[in-house]
C-alpha cells in the first residue's frame, strides 16, 4: 500500500480514537459536575424542606467513614512523618540545618502529606467501598427499586455519604497533622538526638494559621472529589460482576489521579498567595 | 365514554434501545381490581413495557395513563407523586440487602409520611403478616429464600396502600409450591384490597391460576388482547407455537436462525 495512504489513514483513526476520548471525558464530567449539584441540593434545599431523609444510617455511616479509618489513617502518617526525617535527617546534617527539621516536617505535613495521604486512603478504604456498595446496588435493581418507591437514589444514598465524607476527612486530616509530627519527632529524638522542647517550639515557630487553613480546605476539596467519583462510577455500573469490578478499579484510579492534579493546582494557588502577601 | 375507566391504559406506546425497536405501538386497558398477566416469549418486550408502565423508561411515543395520570412526558417531581399510587416486586426482590425485611418495609413510610416510628412498626407487622412473613421481619434479604424473597418484595410493595401492584415474572426461579403460594398472593391482593395487579410472566400454569385478562406481546407488538379461554382457544399459528412453548424455544436461543451448528462443523 502506499506509505502516503497508511499515514493518512492512522492520522485518521487516531483523530477517531482522540475524539472519542475527548467526548466521552466531557460526558462523565458533566453528569459528575450535575450529580454533585443534585447532591447539594439534596443536602441544602432537600433537607431544609424535608424532603432529603437520611434516617439512621447517618451516624452508623460516619462511624465507618471516620472513627474505622482512624487506625489507618494514623498508622501511615506517623510512618510518613517518621520517614520524612529518616531520608532528609543526613542532609540537613549535612548542611547544618539539623535544627530546622520539625518545621520542614511539621509544613510537610501539614501543607501538602497530610491532606493527600488521608485522602489516598479514604479512596482506597472508603471511595472503593462506595462503588461497590452503589454498583451492586444499581446491577440488584435496588436503585430501580427506590426510584419506583419515589425515593430518590441521590438524595438517600449520595447525599449521606458525601456529608459524612466532608464532616470526617477534615477531621483525620487534623490526626493525620498531629501524627505526622509525632512520627516525625520519634526519628528525630531516637536517630538525630533533637529534644523535644525544641523539636515543639521550632514546630510552632514554623506552622501559621495560614497553613493550617489551606490544609483544611484541601481536605474538604478531596472529600467532595472521592465521593462524588466513587458514587457515580457505582451508580453507572453495568454488566454484572466483571463490570463493576472494571468499575472499582476506575472509580480508584481516577479518584487518585484527580486528588494529585487538585493538590498541585491548590498548591500553585496557595503559593501565589502567599508570595503575593 | 366507557362505563368503567382503566386503571392502567396504553395508547400507542414506541420504545426502543438506541437503534433497537422493542416495543412497536403497544395499546391496552387494564381495569381496575382485575390481573392483567403480560405474557410473551424471552425478549419479546414485556419487561420492557413493564419499566415503561411503572416509570422506569420513557416512551419515545404514546401515552401511559396511571389511574387518569399520563406518566408518559410527566416531569421527575410530579411522577414521584404517581408513584405512591403503585408498588413493584422485582424480580429478584430487590431488597435493600443492608436493611432487614422490616427495615425495608419501613422505608417508604419514613421517606413519604410523617407517621411516628412505633406507627409505622405496626403497619410493617400488618404488611408482613399479609404476606405470612411474619417470622422473618428481622431477617437480612439475604437469608430468606427465593419464594420470601418475592413475598417480602410484596409487601414493601403494599407499604403505601397502592391501588396497582406490577410484578416482574413472579413465579421465575420458583418450585411449583411456591409459586403457587405466589399466585395466591397476588389472587389474595386483588380480592381483599381491590387492588388492579400487572403480572409479567411466561408459565401458563400461573396465567390459568391467575389472569383476568392476557395480554400476548409477540416482538414488540399486541398478538392477542382477551380472556385465558381466548389464549386457550386462538387458532392463531403463533398463538398456538407460544402455547406448546417452541415460540420460546425457536426465538429464545437464535441458534438455527444464527447458523449454530454451520459454526460447530467449521
Amino acid at each position: 500500500m502506499n506509505p502516503f495512504v497508511r499515514v493518512a489513514g492512522a492520522v485518521g483513526r487516531g483523530t477517531i480514537l482522540l475524539y472519542r476520548a475527548l467526548r466521552d471525558f466531557l460526558h462523565h464530567v458533566s453528569n459528575l459536575c450535575r450529580l454533585f449539584g443534585s447532591t447539594l441540593w439534596f443536602l441544602t434545599v432537600g433537607a431544609a424542606q424535608g424532603r432529603t431523609r437520611m434516617g439512621k444510617q447517618i451516624f452508623p455511616m460516619m462511624r465507618n467513614v471516620g472513627v474505622r479509618s482512624l487506625p489507618v489513617v494514623a498508622l501511615i502518617t506517623f510512618l510518613t512523618g517518621a520517614i520524612l526525617v529518616l531520608q532528609t535527617g543526613d542532609v540537613m546534617k549535612k548542611y547544618g540545618q539539623l535544627q530546622q527539621v520539625p518545621g520542614m516536617v511539621a509544613l510537610s505535613v501539614v501543607r501538602a502529606l497530610g491532606p493527600l495521604m488521608t485522602a489516598i486512603i479514604m479512596t482506597a478504604r472508603v471511595g472503593a467501598s462506595f462503588t461497590a456498595v452503589l454498583g451492586s446496588m444499581r446491577i440488584n435493581e435496588e436503585i430501580m427499586a427506590l426510584e419506583a418507591m419515589a425515593i430518590h437514589p441521590t438524595g438517600y444514598l449520595v447525599a449521606p455519604r458525601l456529608l459524612s465524607m466532608l464532616v470526617m476527612v477534615p477531621c483525620l486530616a487534623v490526626f493525620s497533622y498531629l501524627l505526622g509530627m509525632a512520627g516525625g519527632w520519634l526519628v528525630a529524638l531516637a536517630v538525630y538526638d533533637i529534644d523535644t522542647d525544641s523539636y515543639i517550639q521550632t514546630s510552632i515557630l514554623y506552622l501559621d494559621m495560614t497553613a493550617i487553613v489551606f490544609g483544611l480546605v484541601k481536605s474538604v476539596v478531596f472529600a467532595v472529589l472521592i465521593t462524588m467519583i466513587c458514587c457515580y462510577y457505582g451508580l453507572i455500573a453495568e454488566g454484572g460482576p466483571m463490570g463493576l469490578g472494571r468499575n472499582i478499579m476506575v472509580a480508584v484510579v481516577v479518584s487518585i489521579v484527580m486528588l494529585v492534579v487538585a493538590e498541585a493546582l491548590l498548591a500553585a494557588v496557595m503559593v501565589n498567595w502567599l508570595l503575593s502577601k | 365514554m366507557t362505563a368503567m375507566d382503566a386503571m392502567v391504559e396504553c395508547r400507542d406506546v414506541w420504545k426502543s434501545y438506541g437503534a433497537q425497536p422493542v416495543l412497536h405501538g403497544i395499546s391496552f386497558r387494564a381495569m381496575p381490581g382485575k390481573n392483567l398477566c403480560i405474557l410473551g416469549a424471552s425478549g419479546g418486550g414485556k419487561t420492557t413495557l413493564l419499566k415503561v408502565l411503572f416509570g422506569a423508561h420513557r416512551p419515545e411515543r404514546g401515552a401511559v395513563c396511571i389511574d387518569g395520570t399520563d406518566i408518559a412526558r410527566l416531569p421527575e417531581h410530579e411522577l414521584d407523586l404517581v408513584r405512591r399510587k403503585f408498588g413493584v416486586m422485582f424480580q429478584g426482590g430487590a431488597l435493600l440487602n443492608s436493611l432487614t425485611v422490616a427495615e425495608n418495609i419501613a422505608l417508604p413510610l419514613q421517606q413519604h409520611t410523617k407517621l411516628d416510628d412505633d406507627t409505622i412498626q405496626t403497619m410493617v407487622k400488618i404488611k408482613l403478616h399479609q404476606v405470612d412473613l411474619l417470622q422473618a421481619a428481622d431477617k437480612l434479604p439475604s437469608d430468606l429464600s427465593g419464594g420470601m424473597l418475592k413475598r417480602a418484595s410484596v409487601a414493601r410493595a403494599l407499604a403505601l396502600d397502592p391501588k396497582i401492584l406490577f410484578y416482574d415474572e413472579p413465579e421465575s426461579g420458583l418450585d411449583p409450591i411456591a409459586t403457587s403460594r405466589v399466585d395466591q398472593l397476588i389472587n389474595q391482593m386483588r380480592d381483599t384490597m381491590g387492588i388492579t395487579n400487572i403480572v409479567v410472566t411466561h408459565t401458563l400454569e400461573s396465567v390459568r391460576r391467575i389472569a383476568d385478562h392476557v395480554l400476548l406481546l409477540d416482538q414488540g407488538r399486541v398478538l392477542l388482547d382477551g380472556t385465558v379461554e381466548d389464549l386457550l382457544a386462538s387458532t392463531n399459528p403463533r398463538v398456538r407455537r407460544f402455547r406448546t412453548g417452541e415460540l420460546e424455544a425457536e426465538e429464545g436461543t437464535g441458534a438455527r436462525a444464527q447458523g449454530y451448528y454451520k459454526d460447530l462443523l467449521m
